[in-house]
């Protein structure tokens, strides 16, 4: 996990973030990130 | 709502950085932790919002009811935004109490109006920050907790962002951990040595 994702995520613990907002916020977007540089 | 940290101790590889360490944080009061870089400012704050474990000691609500949690508004050390995503989506994402057009409000108090609904990416660091500070205050909270929040601000984005925490602290507390304390003044400014 990097450690964007893993401070993100601590972010949405502190807040309490539902779930699906963090997927759609947080996971979603860094899956797509990690896809994008693993193309180039 | 008062936050009792009580004979709080920790240590990271042998080295101690928290020994005993004591504070209540109450109501309507704010506090300044201050110190060199290492003597546990962000070592604390990390472990009132419960995202570390004291070695010894604990961290109690205490008030009118149980305190299921800390309900808090948090600046991280880092700005912790989802890049992506604009500074209106990143504050408002935090709660569902917040409606959008308040937090396009809040956030032109601090930053010009053309930079709330582009990507946070595209802000520079000083835009970045202010946005973080936007977010740790729109939402509803007991205390606000901000680590190194005025880092990389000076002159009178600085003032006017220190202004604004004050005016969003509300009857809840405040706790900076800053190093360099100017115009933090008004809070109790509580030392840490390593």
């Amino acid at each position: 996990m990097s450690v964007k994702l893993k401070q993100l995520l601590e972010m949405a613990k502190v807040y309490r973030i539902p779930k699906s907002r963090v997927i759609r916020y947080i996971y979603i977007p860094e899956l797509f990130s990690f896809l994008k540089g693993r193309d180039r | 709502m008062i936050i009792e940290v009580k004979d709080i101790s920790k240590a990271f590889n042998g080295q101690k950085i928290l020994d005993d360490f004591n504070i209540n944080i109450e109501d309507e009061h704010s506090y300044i932790l201050t110190g060199e870089s290492g003597c546990g400012k962000t070592t604390l704050l990390r472990i009132i919002l419960g995202l570390e474990t004291p070695d010894a000691g604990k961290v109690t609500l205490l008030g009118d009811y149980k305190y299921p949690y800390i309900n808090a508004g948090v600046v991280f050390q880092e700005d912790r935004l989802c890049d992506s995503f604009s500074a209106v989506t990143n504050c408002s994402l935090v709660s569902k109490k917040v409606f959008k057009q308040t937090v396009r409000e809040e956030l032109c108090k601090l930053l010009p109006e053309d930079k709330v609904d582009i990507p946070v990416k595209e802000l520079s660091p000083a835009e970045r920050r202010l946005v973080c500070i936007v977010r740790a205050c729109c939402i509803p909270s007991d205390v606000l907790i901000m680590d190194e929040p005025f880092e990389g601000l000076s002159g009178d984005i600085r003032d006017k962002a220190i202004s604004f925490v004050r005016d969003k602290m509300g009857s809840g507390s405040l706790v900076i951990a800053s190093r360099d304390t100017t115009g933090l003044e008004f809070g109790r400014i509580v030392t840490l040595v390593p």
